[in-house]
């Protein structure tokens, strides 16, 4: 209901925009252009941040869950004292809304609202389409001139954040590559005397599963993770380049197949029904509400299917919980688009936003300061280096999304709980991360507007069959070949084709 | 000839008063009609980008004419034929069926003697009328969820027979999801039929009762006529809005299951689950100038129809 109000809503505001807008919207390009031109003379000319200008206030939009933290102000505050020393600029933070965020950043951006830097999350879903429409503008030349250390911290990323060979975005820089696998319940392995090591493929787990339900049949044993998900797209690797509709798997080289044909997909569908079948898994679970993430803290449930296994291995807190990796790790370009910084094209000043951006990737102080506030008023620091937030409320930031995470201390409740101590953590994180490699197609972006028409009648599809087979709620022979057909009938062909082609240039120039 | 002209004369300042004296109620009208300008007349420029290309880096009117490019996703697959039979036959249905609930109810309520009593029903079946669609997805859930819902655990089982999985079997749904609405509107068109019948006159009834009319004579002969002007408007109404669909009791209400798509897609459900990761506002307006344009068109036919059957009944 909610949704069908945003088209009127949509278009009043459209109109409001379209009256003021035309009024001045030359006066902006014109003034756009003259700024730009000016930041241009004085960078040939000092090659320095020019302090004797007016202090430039950069518009920063992020996504927040809710409400924006209470004590946000005394943040910037803190945080406009170090910028106006180093860059000559302050900052300006404002939350939008994480599930509107595409709303309001199209909103802003018809109405000519200030805009600097914006945070696209997760930016794989709108980085090609942000950038596509012109929404956001191509910074290679302000990185270039402005942004020595983000080469340096992120420099590897940077890919990521490239369409069509432009950099259009920096991606942030936060912890490792999580695989996929299973989670379980610890304290139900140890009343069974179950040993997981060795586990690695999912026929492993019928043994497990089967321990258990015998002793415990009233038990769920099954649930995917997120309950927006399901289990078989948990536990298959498949690289899809940007959206679902063709990628790479572990043996398709550089060609792009059908996720829904492919043998792992297939086969992990027939298991997952299987189990299904033997009452492992709730028979409401493609309708539930409930993360199975939230039902395994609660005891509900034995296991999830997950796509957040990390290299600790298990937890403590909140229940003691064991992990098992099915694949090792691979970064993807949408790993690494998480979080993307971009810049408006609207920006006055792309400059100062890199310069921002730079400095914040370089600066310890304002890396933790922007994760976790202010010490002694936010944070103690422990004595392990780590940091204790549990006394604040006014100050909480949960994700990795501001500064630098190699460069901010680590939060002691979540070295806690993976029960490592606080220098054994990074070096095992590092370890993990040097095993980590990348996806052949690392870096590519596909762009979906030529067969936009497609992927729309595609994602409906999508959404009809792919919960349902992949949670084993329903016969995977008789529908997995309707899905496909489907598929195919909508122009899955055209579109996997349509990305083979942009994937074969990307990699030709790749290779140059 | 003279008669004409000065009949002619003599009507013209007679319908410049007639004119003039209607300035206060224009000018009573005026912030109504003010408001309907801008909020409905308005937008109707910005219906264009629907016919445009998505681009950001000018006004959003500045985007090249791709014509019906925007519209293709509609029709694209199969899906087409399925949301636009179910969005037009559970619309019909709805009407056709909720039309005769809420007649038969206003009557039935009509008949009770006592006021408080009638007064006090009719507050109760306005009461769904209020709940959130979001809302009454889980009272559904509540009932038919297949581990523990109320029809499985304490009806099905204690009664022998085989659990349902109510999310995953299409065949039950048409029934559910005619059921939730009418349960859920009636209240609301009961409103529009007591208004009326409260203002028929009881003379009509006490006239009837002499001539030894039944309580179904009454009913039928003047009960039902009266009404009659009030069902065809709402209905015409009604069938304007044909293509547009309940989001909520297509969405929220099955619980978006999957397997239970053929019967529960309509054309809103359709391009909100396209669009929603693609979110090209383009695309959505294309779905939006479809749905009105095609009912605008049903209006019109529908009105035609009536106006030829009975012409006084026709709304304009």
């Amino acid at each position: 209901m909610k949704e069908k109000k945003i088209l009127p809503v949509l278009m009043a505001t459209i109109l409001t925009v379209a009256v003021v807008g035309c009024g001045n919207g030359n006066n902006t390009n014109s003034s756009t252009a003259n700024n730009s031109n000016q930041s241009k003379t004085e960078a040939s000319e000092t090659g320095k941040i020019n302090f004797n200008e007016e202090p430039y206030t950069i518009k920063m939009n992020y996504a927040v869950l809710g409400q924006e933290q209470p004590d946000l102000s005394k943040i910037e505050a803190k945080l406009n004292e170090v910028t106006l020393k180093e860059i000559n600029a302050k900052v300006d933070l404002e939350g939008v809304s994480l599930y509107n965020t595409a709303n309001v950043y199209a909103l802003k951006a018809s109405s000519g609202e200030k805009m600097d830097l914006m945070m696209l999350m997760p930016g794989s879903s709108y980085l090609s389409s942000f950038a596509g429409r012109k929404m956001i503008r191509p910074i290679d030349k302000e990185i270039a001139e402005w942004g020595p250390a983000l080469k340096e911290t992120a420099g590897d990323l940077l890919p990521a954040g490239q369409f069509k060979g432009e950099q259009y975005a920096v991606p942030q820089i936060t912890s490792g590559k999580l695989t996929f696998g299973f989670t379980l319940n610890k304290n139900i392995l140890d009343k069974y005397n179950i040993d997981i090591t060795g586990v690695s493929s999912l026929d492993d787990m019928d043994a497990i599963f089967e321990k258990v339900h015998k002793s415990e049949p009233s038990l769920t044993l099954l649930a995917p993770e997120v309950s927006s998900s399901d289990m078989a797209s948990f536990l298959v690797y498949f690289d899809g380049l940007g959206n679902t509709y063709g990628g790479l798997t572990d043996d398709s080289g550089t060609k792009v197949v059908n996720l829904f044909e492919t043998e792992q997909w297939v086969n992990t569908a027939k298991k997952v029904r299987e189990w299904y079948q033997k009452g492992y898994i709730s028979k409401d679970v493609s309708t539930s509400q409930d993360d199975g993430g939230t039902l395994l803290d609660n005891g509900k449930v034995f296991a999830t299917a997950s796509g957040s296994i990390h290299f600790n291995g298990g937890a403590t807190v909140p229940i003691p919980k064991r992990t098992i990796a099915l694949h090792p790790p691979v970064l993807t370009t949408a790993d690494s688009q998480l979080f993307l910084w971009a810049v408006s094209s609207s920006s006055e000043r792309p400059d100062k936003a890199i310069q921002f951006l730079n400095l914040l990737n370089s600066s310890k102080e304002l890396s933790t300061l922007l994760k976790y506030g202010i010490e002694g008023e936010h944070y103690e620091l422990n004595k392990d280096g780590t940091v204790d937030t549990s006394k604040n409320e006014n100050y909480r930031n949960d994700w990795l999304m501001f500064g630098n995470y190699n460069l901010m201390p680590l939060d002691s409740s979540f070295v806690q709980s993976s029960g490592i101590s606080a220098d054994k953590y990074r070096a095992r994180e590092k370890e993990w991360n040097d095993k980590t490699e990348k996806s052949p197609g690392y870096g590519f972006m596909f762009d979906p507007t030529p067969v936009k028409t497609e992927v729309a009648a595609l994602d409906a599809i999508v959404q009809q069959y792919r919960k349902v087979i992949g949670n084993g709620s329903v016969d995977t022979d008789e529908l997995l070949k309707k899905f496909n057909d489907s598929l195919y009938a909508a122009g899955l062909q055209k579109v996997m084709d349509e990305k083979q082609r942009q994937f074969d240039e990307w990699l030709a120039t790749k290779g140059k | 000839m003279k008669a004409t002209s000065s009949l002619r004369l003599e009507n013209k300042p007679r319908k410049k008063i007639h004119w003039k004296s209607y300035i206060p109620l224009y000018l009573l009208a005026l912030p109504a009609l003010i408001y309907l300008l801008i909020n409905n007349y308005l937008p109707l420029y910005g219906m264009q980008i629907a016919f445009r290309e998505l681009d950001f880096s000018g006004s959003i009117f500045s985007g090249k004419f791709v014509w019906f490019d925007n519209f293709k996703f509609l029709f694209a697959t199969d899906n087409a034929w399925i949301m636009t039979r179910n969005t037009v036959l559970y619309n019909l249905l709805f009407i056709v069926v909720g039309t005769v609930f809420s007649v038969a109810v206003t009557i039935l309520f009509n008949e009770i003697m006592s006021k408080k009593i009638a007064k006090f029903y009719q507050s109760a079946v306005l009461i769904p009328y209020f709940i959130s669609m979001v809302i009454v997805g889980y009272l559904v859930f509540a009932f038919l969820s297949s581990d523990n819902g109320f029809i499985n655990h304490s009806i099905l089982k204690p009664l022998g027979i085989d659990p349902i999985s109510w999310y995953s079997e299409p065949k039950y749904w048409p029934f559910i999801l005619l059921f939730i609405h009418t349960w859920k509107a009636m209240g609301y068109n009961l409103m529009f039929y007591t208004a009326r019948i409260i203002t028929i006159s009881k003379d009509y009834y006490e006239a009837a009762k002499i001539d030894g009319a039944t309580k179904w004579q009454q009913i039928r002969h003047i009960t039902l006529p009266l009404l009659k002007p009030v069902i065809i408007l709402t209905t015409i109404l009604a069938i304007g809005r044909i293509f547009y669909s309940d989001f909520g009791l297509f969405y929220q209400v099955p619980m978006n299951s999957g397997a239970l798509y053929d019967v529960t897609t309509t054309i809103d459900t359709y391009s909100f689950r396209a669009l929603m990761n693609l979110g090209d506002i383009t695309m959505s307006t294309a779905t939006g100038v479809y749905q009105s344009v095609v009912g605008f068109i049903l209006i019109l036919i529908a009105n035609a129809v009536i106006k030829k059957i009975s012409k006084e009944d026709s709304l304009f």
